[in-house]
């Protein structure tokens, strides 16, 4: 097929082609980032709210007897349920404290477990709902 | 040394000896050094005695400042080690969900809410 336009012109359309692409796939990048930013500043707060209230009936729990062990371990369950759903929207190591406690939480509560040890978790929940609490006064700034 | 870790587990641990009402809290004025030298307000000052230290747990106001002359007054908790009465040789302040607890039944013991009831 005749072209009616200079060989460098055609060079240069299909330099800027590429360059489009690569600059397409980089704002497809940011975009992504963006919108991961927006669900943490929307989704954080909302998260370490309702894990202040679980923390807060995790003592009401273990005031009582047997059957308060098995609403903490229920409370346990929800707080290990919503930090699930935060997790893949933090960044890499933010992910590694939230996991660290997904892991050993789910480690403790798998095996037999006493009221000493859902004190622990409840020592945990509170450090990780502090640390979350922070970060969302960090991506206030973003 | 985990330092989040032990300050998690003596706050957990203070809940849980409040509860079990064997540490006994008492409204008190601040330290000199929490008080002396600083703009900050201590409205509630609470102490106990917990394995032979005396622990404090406080409400702290600050202000925050947004420009040179304009802030407002934040509140925070605060938690500390007091020797002889005077010196805070060791402190937290945070608004984490286990200081807040335990400030809460803290000052429920302390205001004898329960006594007033007859419970």
């Amino acid at each position: 097929m005749t072209s009616y336009l200079p060989q460098w012109i055609t060079d240069l359309a299909t330099i800027l082609t590429i360059g489009g692409f690569i600059i397409t796939l980089l704002l497809l990048r940011e975009a992504k980032e963006i919108r991961k930013s927006f669900i943490r500043k929307a989704r954080i707060p909302e998260i370490v709210t309702d894990l202040e209230r679980i923390s807060k009936e995790l003592i009401a729990h273990l005031q009582n007897s047997q059957e308060g062990i098995r609403a903490a371990h229920e409370s346990v369950h929800r707080a290990i349920g919503l930090l699930e759903s935060i997790e893949s929207k933090l960044s890499e190591s933010d992910k590694t404290k939230v996991n660290e406690f997904i892991r050993n939480t789910k480690k403790a509560i798998g095996g037999t477990i006493d009221e000493n040890g859902y004190w622990a978790i409840y020592s945990s929940l509170s450090a990780i709902t502090t640390y979350l609490q922070q970060l969302a006064k960090d991506v206030r700034w973003n | 040394m985990n330092l989040t870790n032990e300050k998690e587990q003596l706050i957990t641990q203070l809940i849980r000896e409040t509860l079990a009402k064997s540490v006994v809290w008492n409204v008190q004025p601040p330290p000199y050094s929490l008080r002396t030298a600083t703009e900050n307000f201590v409205p509630l000052y609470l102490q106990c005695q917990y394995r032979n230290r005396d622990i404090g747990l406080y409400e702290l106001r600050q202000k925050y400042f947004t420009d040179e002359e304009s802030f407002f007054w934040t509140e925070s908790l605060g938690i500390c080690i007091v020797q002889d009465n005077q010196y805070v040789i060791w402190q937290i302040e945070e608004y984490s969900p286990s200081l807040k607890e335990l400030f809460q039944l803290a000052r429920h013991q302390a205001a004898g809410i329960r006594d007033l009831l007859g419970m």
